[in-house]
């Protein structure tokens, strides 16, 4: 915490957003400052308000799937994964084993995309504009095995209620294991030019703490609660798919500061590319998709699945009243909740704290206004 | 053959006496075509380095930069010079005009005007006072001025940080800056920009080797001074959308953009004039080793913004005062002995 | 790590007439309580040691057109048990207690249920516009019957 200079000092609102660069979307925050320290930091959401939850209530399931990966586009797999994942409990499908396989694949490539997104976006709000670009050449190959599986490079619409809608090609493999071989040495490049930088280290380290207690109170997950040192992962805590079949491990941090969030996502690539690889080795032939009535109307229940995302749990709340479209469907982003940090920790901070601490928590705002 | 510029404006400068006219207009046309002759060099320089940017940084990026405005995108600048010409000069209402209008002139002709003094080569500086580096410290402080000019009078919360932000930093950078290059003046016990390149005639010579930590901090200091990374925090974009020229569009962004590639390029003249030996240099021409060193320092200051994150406000200020100015004074006070 | 009959039961015993098991398709730990005890429900099994059930993943409101119903999902850290929560609060006006003053991330939540539902939570410390635009007149949206100026309902399909 700073005391602000003793003598006459008026204190005034900014308005940081809704058009900032650095509010990874369209985010208000209605700062009070005293010159450059922040007393109070209210978040304004909303403007990205579509009513996903209202709509889906009168579309069919497979209809939903396109819809859902707007939702969060950054990672639209995991989107589809838990809205299928709470789809086929209610209605108790076995998903085959080859399709299980491919969603671990394009899962865990989608959460290397949105890390390399949050590396590239986080360097690039302290000023290393180089490592975007890094990021993101390294994001195209990613975006390549995804356009030669399903078409599209943002929002895939490939997981189905029972499987996945296409086989991957024969092109994928030699890519994918191309790109797995060569990422470790990667993630040394960008390591090399953030991790051991005397100024990086100034601008991170004991800045924006936010401790195990703050966390658990407000229920944050996926990396911001790993770097406050809880070892909570809900691949292995609260399995779902076959994640039980792969070796990795769980990167935690100490204390809970930007720095802790950074090296826990920078860990997380080279975990993520292991489960690829891993699942590239297993992966055996079969179908790809559960049988099914060509009209997906599952039995009367009421679940809550939830996945790790990269950003924390996503959730998804679904009840079905026998029909062939959902009664209530509820979603639920990591970045929700950690939005909710931000009047936590923001008081006595200075501006710049609070742009990289924003930054570590990779919040994407469509996650918080559905 | 050595191309001498300095023997080829001497025979201009003989015709122009030889033909009559009265002392003061000759003296006249003289200072005018010297000024237009700067004048030339700073647009050219200009040109130069928006385009050797552009590229450097796309090839540090992994990506290649304007490739197809001329051969390797050289003409990008002239296209961008004319886009900023024709763009509408949007002045907000609340604005105060007068401190809005002529802040980016100060700061463009304070840049431009320390170029008067520059050697540029052998018997090719424009005037050789003898209180050469001072005033170029001093001229260049106006840039503090017409920065908190743009931010006061653009009447925006933003650009009222941004400038305070960056007054606070050039002000407090200059003290080490100042003091780094008092070891050489300690050497070269003259303040003359022509005696001090003269003093260097040796490689062994250059006050690189001789005051290396000198040149160091010169180098720091002169990043802070031209609101560079990773001192761009009065520019930080991600924090305050430009800083202090939020509000300027058009022509007057345009000034604020090349006063600071002026900027650039002139601490690189100094820090070469000072440090480098000047234009000493065999084989090719002096201004041609000028201009090459000059380069190079300008080269190495656009390296650092492309490699290194930012450091924040307080940061920033702590490590100019508590750390660069005592190292300033040690090496002052070495040089003090060394030199005597 | 308690399995779902001794949290089920551990509830029952210490909340007698108010909570009661109830059965949901896939086969979960579930409750359904009274509204006027939650926030002693939630004390409850957040300080109990062998419930310690304190990580609140999310909340929804869910219109059944008779009444509104509130689901709370909590889990534990500690012991990795879930536990789902149900509870009917009235359609029009209705009125529950906040458990924003327990855990402290439900504050959102019901922020959000309050804007889309109508529902209000008594003692949240911001019940204030959220999601939707500034100037929204319509209503709480989310219900079932409600016909906003632009809504259209899409034609079924099948059966």
């Amino acid at each position: 915490m700073r005391e602000p200079a003793a003598g006459y000092s008026e204190e005034f609102e900014v308005n940081m957003g809704p058009q900032h660069p650095s509010t990874h979307g369209v985010l208000r925050l209605l700062l009070r400052m005293d010159g450059e320290i922040i007393k109070n930091a209210e978040p304004h959401v909303g403007y990205l308000h579509r009513a996903i939850e209202k709509i889906c209530e009168n579309r069919t399931y497979p209809q939903c799937i396109p819809l859902l990966d707007r939702f969060e586009y950054v990672t639209s797999m995991s989107t589809e994964e838990v809205f299928c994942l709470a789809a086929e409990r209610i209605a108790a499908i076995e998903v085959p084993e080859r399709a299980e396989y491919l969603r671990i694949i394009m899962l865990e490539l989608d959460r290397i995309a949105s890390h390399l997104i949050f590396l590239g976006t986080f360097s690039l709000d302290l000023g290393a504009i180089t490592p975007f670009l890094y990021c993101i050449r390294e994001r195209e190959t990613i975006m390549d095995l995804f356009e030669m599986t399903c078409g599209q490079r943002l929002t895939y619409n490939y997981i189905r209620v029972g499987g996945v809608s296409q086989d991957i090609p024969e092109q994928f493999l030699p890519l994918a294991r191309k790109f797995v071989d060569t990422f470790q040495h990667r993630v040394d490049d960008y390591e090399a030019l953030l991790t051991e930088n005397p100024i990086f280290l100034a601008r991170t380290k004991n800045v924006g703490i936010v401790n195990k207690q703050v966390c658990l109170d407000y229920g944050a997950s996926g990396p911001v609660l790993r770097a406050a040192g809880v070892e909570w992962d809900l691949r292995r805590d609260d399995p779902y798919s076959i994640y039980d079949r792969f070796k990795f491990e769980i990167p935690t941090g100490t204390v809970g500061d930007v720095w802790d969030r950074y090296m826990v996502r920078v860990r997380e690539l080279r975990q993520s590319n292991e489960i690829v690889r891993q699942a590239l080795d297993q992966l055996p032939t079969g179908d790809i998709k559960a049988k099914m009535k060509p009209l997906f109307k599952p039995p009367v229940g009421e679940v809550y699945a939830r996945i790790e995302n990269s950003r924390g749990e996503m959730g998804c709340h679904i009840i079905s009243d026998g029909s062939t479209k959902p009664y209530r469907l509820k979603l639920r982003g990591g970045s929700f909740c950690h939005t909710q940090l931000i009047p936590e920790v923001a008081p006595g901070i200075m501006i710049a704290d609070l742009v990289a601490m924003f930054a570590s928590l990779d919040v994407i705002l469509p996650e918080v206004d559905r | 053959m050595r191309l001498e510029l300095s023997s080829l404006l001497k025979v201009i400068g003989d015709w122009i006496s030889s033909l009559g006219l009265p002392v003061w207009l000759v003296d006249l046309i003289e200072m005018c075509g010297a000024a237009a002759m700067v004048m030339g060099m700073a647009f050219l320089i200009i040109l130069f380095l928006v385009w050797w940017e552009r590229k450097l940084s796309g090839h540090f990026q992994q990506r290649l930069g304007p490739m197809r405005t001329g051969w390797h995108g050289w003409l990008q600048t002239i296209a961008d010079g004319i886009k900023l010409f024709q763009k509408e000069d949007i002045i907000p209402k609340t604005v105060d005009r007068k401190v809005f209008y002529w802040a980016p002139v100060i700061c463009f002709a304070s840049s431009f005007a320390a170029f008067a003094c520059l050697p540029w080569g052998k018997n090719l500086w424009p005037t050789d006072l003898n209180i050469g580096i001072l005033y170029i410290f001093a001229i260049t402080t106006f840039v503090v001025i017409s920065l908190l000019m743009a931010g006061w009078s653009s009447n925006n919360k933003y650009a009222l940080l941004g400038g305070m932000r960056s007054a606070a930093q050039i002000v407090s950078y200059e003290v080490p800056l100042t003091l780094s290059v008092l070891g050489v003046i300690v050497a070269t016990q003259s303040l003359s920009m022509v005696a001090i390149v003269g003093a260097q005639e040796k490689v062994y010579n250059w006050f690189i080797f001789r005051q290396p930590l000198g040149f160091l901090i010169y180098l720091i200091a002169a990043t802070a001074e031209t609101n560079r990374a990773p001192f761009d925090i009065p520019e930080a974009e991600q924090e305050l959308v430009a800083g202090f020229n939020i509000e300027y569009s058009g022509m007057k962004f345009a000034m604020f953009f090349m006063a600071e590639f002026l900027n650039l390029f002139l601490v690189s003249a100094v820090a070469v004039t000072l440090f480098l030996g000047g234009w000493h240099g065999p084989f090719l021409p002096s201004w041609l080793w000028f201009l090459l060193k000059a380069f190079f320092i300008v080269f190495v200051i656009i390296w650092f913004k492309w490699t290194y994150p930012r450091l924040r406000v307080d940061q920033l200020m702590e490590f100019c005062w508590k750390f660069l100015l005592p190292l300033a004074f040690l090496n002052l006070i070495v040089a003090g002995f060394l030199f005597r | 790590m308690a399995d779902s009959g001794t949290i089920i039961r551990l509830l029952v015993e210490k909340f007698p007439s108010q909570v009661e098991a109830i059965e949901l398709n896939p086969k979960q730990t579930a409750v359904q309580i009274d509204p006027r005890i939650v926030v002693a429900f939630f004390e409850f099994i957040k300080t109990h040691p062998d419930l310690k059930m304190a990580y609140l993943s999310s909340i929804s409101g869910v219109d059944m057109t008779t009444n509104i119903d509130i689901v709370y999902f909590l889990s534990s850290i500690e012991y990795k048990h879930k536990l789902t929560v149900r509870t009917k609060v009235n359609r029009k006006g209705g009125k529950i207690d906040t458990i924003s003053t327990v855990i402290k991330g439900a504050n959102w939540f019901e922020r959000e249920i309050w804007e889309l539902f109508g529902v209000e939570f008594l003692g949240h410390p911001n019940l204030t516009q959220f999601l939707l635009p500034d100037d929204w007149d319509e209503g709480p949206p989310m219900l079932r019957d409600w016909t906003g100026r632009n809504f259209v309902k899409m034609p079924e399909i099948g059966g």
